[in-house]
């Protein structure tokens, strides 16, 4: 342990980089070592796209606190992208999805810059806005998107299908070593510091302006290879589902499940909505979006960390404290103090002035 | 010889409110100025301009030669003055010492910051047992006492190693046991080669520690000069006997004096 301890950047914790590494490589062999069903097989890989785009919209919205319900437009860009590169030109389809990633980020930019200014609802708020116009646009733009009937890409070949497994895989992979890296590094503390008190992190020298746009674009271009991965994995896409409020809805969803602010949250909210998606959708086809309400209300009432939330219950019954890293998540306010036994928020009275 | 930081008439107008108005001022390199004046009299207003969390309505703020006024906080800080606030704001989410650590890594421009987070967090320990919060790093600000949090603001004001340092009423609201340890705090603090402005309702603090006093009232300067003569100025008698006999009373940020 302490040698391969030795590898890492200074940040990382050798257990987290140990599981990390044994989990990869499990998921790895997986299809090659179990026969999996081509249904199994699909669902694993949609979940790893997921993980990638929850844990790309918690920098915003976990550690920022910028609670953005308009990530539908840098899907929707990067799939619409991708898809018509794909179709027009002979770029392979990793560099189709990574220039729609970047069309994404920069789009992101483009409304991110002006609004990040907004704080707490103000920016929510406008993000629904923004979602919403860009749904339009495409909606209107038949020439780029296909109109309502969408556009239809080449089926794969079985091959493909397969290899699309591992491609999600590693994108999650990848995903998952810049949320570490921006959690634990210089960056994440300036980061938590503008979530805490963006004034305050001012006044010492954080200039949110600057890092909220940097995650804003990072954040849009990982949605937007999503939607470009998407795009491939389905092979037909159509501007109301790729720009649909319920695809800015699921990504805040898979934040606050899981317990926003906290990378394992956004991981696990990202398979829990992906399992309850496909067995609601079968099941209730009609009532599956009211449930998804109510579960946010549960979660949001009842226990604001989420998953992350109650597995840090069950850490403390065992007697571990859990660390400022954990102690920051939550939505932006006191919600998610009494659950982490961190900190409430400050108070400058005067009741224990007296020593 | 020019001064470390000049204002220039500086004001400050909330729609028909002089809350700073036309007001001139310097600090001279090594100095301590206390920064005195009734409760409204703008002395918190004329630190937020000079730090840019506000722009000014009109006015200049110069520190070493570069006009400051109306930059963004964050450039402020890299350009060397740094600001505690008078109604603490602590990063509640952020343990004690990652509080400091946002300070060290954030307040200094590139050259000038610990290159490893390690390098930081140790940093960070030696400002914290330097305010004598050595053994709290771990906690998280809200499992502070109030003199603890002021100490705090303090401890992350001097992560950024800011050549002005202005300091809002860090001693108010204490007790005399904690107002002491922190008129020792500020007066440790001058030896790091930096300047201070020190807003402080508490008398004795002020007057026992600054080089230099300057008086506020209803966004004017009616006084400077050394503390000896300050305290026996009629304009400024008057202007705390005009205001209210109290003068160690704080109402404003919720606190009560307890040094009185
Ligand atoms: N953001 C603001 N908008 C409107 N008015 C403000 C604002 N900030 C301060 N004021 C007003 O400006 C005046 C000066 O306030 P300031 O906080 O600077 O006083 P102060 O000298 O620091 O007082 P105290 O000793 O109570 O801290 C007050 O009348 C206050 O109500
Ligand atoms: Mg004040």
């Amino acid at each position: 342990m302490r040698r391969l301890a030795s590898w890492l950047p200074e940040w990382a914790s050798p257990w987290a980089a140990a599981g990390f590494v044994v989990v990869l490589v499990a998921l790895y062999a997986l299809p090659l070592v179990v026969v999996l069903d081509p249904y199994t097989h699909g669902i694993l890989t949609q979940t790893f796209m997921f993980v990638a785009a929850a844990l790309a919209w918690n920098w915003l919205g976990g550690y920022v606190g910028q609670i953005s319900f308009g990530h539908a437009a840098m899907f929707g860009v990067g799939g619409f992208v991708t898809a018509r590169l794909l179709l027009s030109t002979d770029l392979p389809f990793f560099a189709a999805w990574v220039v729609g990633g970047l069309v994404a980020g920069v789009y992101g930019l483009l409304w991110g810059h002006p609004t990040l200014r907004l704080r707490g609802p103000y920016f929510a708020i406008a993000t629904i806005g923004v979602g919403e116009a860009t749904r339009l646009v495409a909606t209107f733009w038949s020439s780029f998107t296909g109109g309502s009937s969408g556009i239809s890409l080449p089926i794969p070949s079985g091959d493909f299908k397969q290899a699309l497994y591992w491609y999600a895989l590693y994108f999650m992979a990848a995903v998952v070593l810049l949320s570490y890296y921006l959690r634990k590094s210089r960056i994440g503390l300036g980061l938590l510091a503008i979530k805490g008190d963006v004034d305050a992190a001012g006044d010492v020298g954080v200039s949110a302006t600057f890092y909220q746009d940097v995650v804003l674009v990072l954040s849009g271009i990982v949605v937007g290879i999503s939607g470009g991965f998407y795009a491939s994995f389905f092979s037909f896409i159509e501007p109301s589902d790729m720009f649909g409020f319920e695809r800015s809805i699921s990504l805040v969803l898979m934040g606050v499940i899981g317990g926003i602010g906290t990378i394992l949250g956004a991981a696990l909210g990202a398979v829990v909505y992906v399992i309850l998606q496909e067995n609601l959708i079968a099941s209730y086809p009609d009532l599956y979006l009211g449930l998804y309400g109510l579960l946010l209300v549960a979660v949001i009432l009842f226990e604001p960390l989420g998953l992350s939330g109650l597995l840090m219950r069950g850490a403390r019954l065992v007697g571990y404290r859990p660390g400022a890293g954990v102690a920051a998540g939550g939505i932006g306010g006191a919600a998610a103090t009494e659950a982490t036994g961190g900190a409430p928020e400050e108070e400058p009275t005067l009741e224990e002035a007296r020593p | 010889m020019t001064a470390l930081l000049e204002g220039h008439s500086v004001s400050k107008h909330f729609g028909g409110l002089k809350a700073v108005d036309e007001v001139d001022f310097h600090l001279d390199e090594g100095e301590i100025l206390g920064l005195i004046g009734p409760n409204g009299a703008g002395k918190t207003t004329l630190f937020s301009v000079i730090t840019g969390s506000i722009p000014p309505t009109s006015g200049r703020v110069v520190l070493e030669g570069k006009d400051i006024a109306g930059r963004p906080a964050h450039r402020v800080v890299h350009s060397g003055a740094c600001r505690t606030h008078q109604i603490v704001r602590p990063f509640a989410r952020l343990t004690i010492l990652e509080n400091v650590v946002v300070g060290i890594l954030y307040g200094r421009t590139a050259g000038h910051r610990p290159k490893t987070m390690g390098g930081a967090r140790s940093e960070a320990r030696d400002l914290l047992d330097f305010v004598g919060l050595g053994d709290r790093a771990a906690s998280f600000p809200a499992e502070l006492t109030l003199a603890g949090r002021k100490k705090l603001e303090v401890a992350r004001a001097l992560g950024a190693r800011p050549r002005v340092l202005l300091l809002d009423e860090v001693v108010s609201g204490l007790n005399p046991v904690e107002t002491q340890t922190l008129v020792e705090l500020i007066r440790s603090v001058r030896q790091r080669d930096m300047s201070i402005i020190m807003i402080e309702h508490v008398m004795q603090a002020v007057m026992g520690v600054s080089d230099r006093v300057m008086v506020l009232d209803y966004g004017k300067k009616i006084a400077e000069g050394p503390p000896g003569q300050i305290s026996r100025d009629p304009r400024v008698i008057e202007a705390y006997l005009g205001e209210e006999p109290e003068e160690t009373e704080n109402p404003d940020d919720g606190t009560e004096s307890q040094g009185a």
